[in-house]
């Protein structure tokens, strides 16, 4: 049984120091504040006192408003952040699907793009080559290899790194309402792709605002406000706690 | 837990960096012909204007003062577009950070390559602008692509330290600025050292970019082997302060992040 489980966190936490307003981060404001003693930064509990448990081939959704701390959750998973408290584990190769098109060049082509996403996600050359067919059949991208990526609509610039990160043989793969993008035939098909890598012992973690899409598709779904865990078990209780909440406007949004 | 290990034994270092090398050097218009000429105008621009001041008056002291001056702007342009390039790598490359697991030093690693890259172009022009002026090739100019790597190595070990700390700081950029502009000066690039009194001269040459800029200069004109000792020492200095650049950046790398992040 616990060898089923992939995700394990323990109490945790996520902290960051914000500085403040009328202060930049500057050696000469690091140097008064030596002087001085006094601290310019106050502290921000993006995420508190979480306890998660995620089983292999779980489609896992997480919800809440705004400022819940869902996307810092994600970035924890993906070993991008590292937890402030408590204990982390996360078994298996894993990268956000977040705004992955973020990191590449907009310059450049679409295939040196494809090999540089496939690179950072660190899959090997020869690989990349022997599965860039399937990854242009998924992206429909065919017709765009030498095209400018930055000259790509949103929609097909999108598909890039996801077409990628699909073929990556990722064991935990983590979503950041990455559906918003994408016509109504890419949405499908990638739902798809998601229920058939869940059926081959893959662990999708579904960050989403779509609450029907995280009843139909996720089994379990944690319902996070204000940094804390507020419900996690069954996908429907969860979603009917929120809608709950939203309706009684007892969860106002933090910035 | 298998997975996992072989998740991060078989992360294809080399792959990345040379993807995200070649990206930094095709984004920076190197790849065209025209892109490169751009960057070949600032030293040549540097030279005209040093030449035409100092020509008849340090030209006095140094034999073959032209190649003296081109090699000393050529090297030092290197050094000082690399640090700069990689300090604020990190900070450039914050999407990509934000968005990927992958070893965050292959960031500073790439800004440093795609210099290299522009600088070995310079300086094959450097080398044909010598044979152009009279130089035959000798066997010592074998031993100038290992200056060039130990002229990398320096600019390596302490450009990841600025990439840690210009990630941290937003005014460590103009500070460097201020700090590499004294440093020109207190290299001789344009002026030999014996025009300086003794313990002048002692001091400059605690400064490992005189060691390496003489070196090139001794191998490419004058044929005369560098001091090997010297030598020894930066490469040795360099590789424990690039080693102790790294440790600092991965043991920094969830901070910056942070930093990137907020």
């Amino acid at each position: 049984m616990n060898s089923g489980i992939v995700i394990r966190a323990e109490g945790l936490g996520k902290r960051f120091l914000i500085g403040t307003r009328d202060e930049r981060r500057t050696v000469a404001s690091r140097l008064r504040r030596a002087l001085t003693g006094g601290t310019s930064q106050r502290e921000l509990w993006a995420l508190r006192g979480l306890d998660l448990q995620v089983r292999r081939g779980d489609i896992f959704g997480i919800i809440g408003p705004n400022g819940a701390g869902k996307s810092t959750l994600l970035l924890l998973l993906a070993r991008i952040l590292a937890p402030s408290s408590g204990h982390l584990r996360v078994k298996g190769k894993t990268d956000p699907f977040f705004q992955l098109a973020a990191g590449l060049r907009p310059n450049l082509s679409v295939l040196d793009n494809l090999s540089l996403c496939a690179a950072l996600l660190g899959i090997p050359r020869r690989e990349f080559q022997r599965r860039l067919p399937r990854i242009l059949d998924f992206s429909g991208l065919h017709d765009y290899l030498y095209a400018r990526y930055g000259e790509l609509s949103s929609g097909l610039a999108a598909r890039l790194p996801f077409a990628v990160a699909l073929h990556a043989d990722l064991d935990i793969i983590l979503i950041d309402e990455m559906l918003a993008v994408g016509d109504r035939a890419f949405q499908a098909q990638s739902i798809e792709s998601f229920k058939a890598l869940a059926s081959r012992g893959k662990t999708l973690v579904l960050v989403s605002h779509s609450l029907e899409m995280v009843r139909s598709l996720c089994s379990r779904a944690l319902y996070l406000r204000q940094g804390e865990a507020v419900f996690c078990g069954d996908a429907a209780t969860a979603v009917k706690r929120f809608i709950a909440d939203v309706d009684g406007a007892e969860a106002p949004p933090r910035s | 837990m298998r997975q996992d290990s072989s998740a991060r034994t078989t992360f294809p270092y080399g792959d990345l960096l040379w993807e995200m090398t070649r990206g930094e050097i095709l984004m920076r218009d190197q790849g065209t012909v025209l892109g490169f000429l751009w960057t070949l105008l600032h030293p040549i621009l540097m030279f005209v204007v040093l030449y035409g001041l100092f020509s008849k008056w340090i030209g006095k002291f140094v034999d073959q003062y032209v190649a003296y001056l081109l090699i000393g702007l050529v090297l030092w342009n290197f050094f000082q577009k690399a640090t700069v390039y990689a300090l604020g790598s990190l900070r450039r490359a914050r999407g990509t950070i934000l968005n990927y697991r992958f070893p965050r030093e292959i960031v500073v690693f790439s800004s440093l390559g795609a210099v290299s890259w522009s600088s070995l172009l310079e300086i094959c022009v450097l080398m044909g602008a010598l044979i152009f002026l009279g130089q035959t090739p000798r066997w010592t100019w074998l031993l100038l692509p290992g200056l060039l790597a130990l002229e990398l190595l320096l600019a390596a070990s302490v450009g990841l330290f600025l990439a840690v700390w210009g990630a941290e700081y937003q005014d460590l950029e103009r500070i460097w600025d201020v700090l590499t502009s004294a440093l020109f000066y207190l290299t001789p690039v344009f002026y030999p050292l014996d025009i300086l009194s003794p313990d002048k001269r002692a001091l400059l040459r605690l400064n490992p970019l005189t060691q390496i800029i003489q070196a090139f200069r001794d191998c490419a004109i004058s044929g005369r082997l560098p001091d090997p000792t010297a030598i020894l020492i930066l490469f040795l200095g360099g590789l424990i302060l690039a080693a102790a650049g790294l440790f600092l950046l991965r043991r920094r790398e969830f901070e910056i992040t942070d930093k990137l992040l907020v």
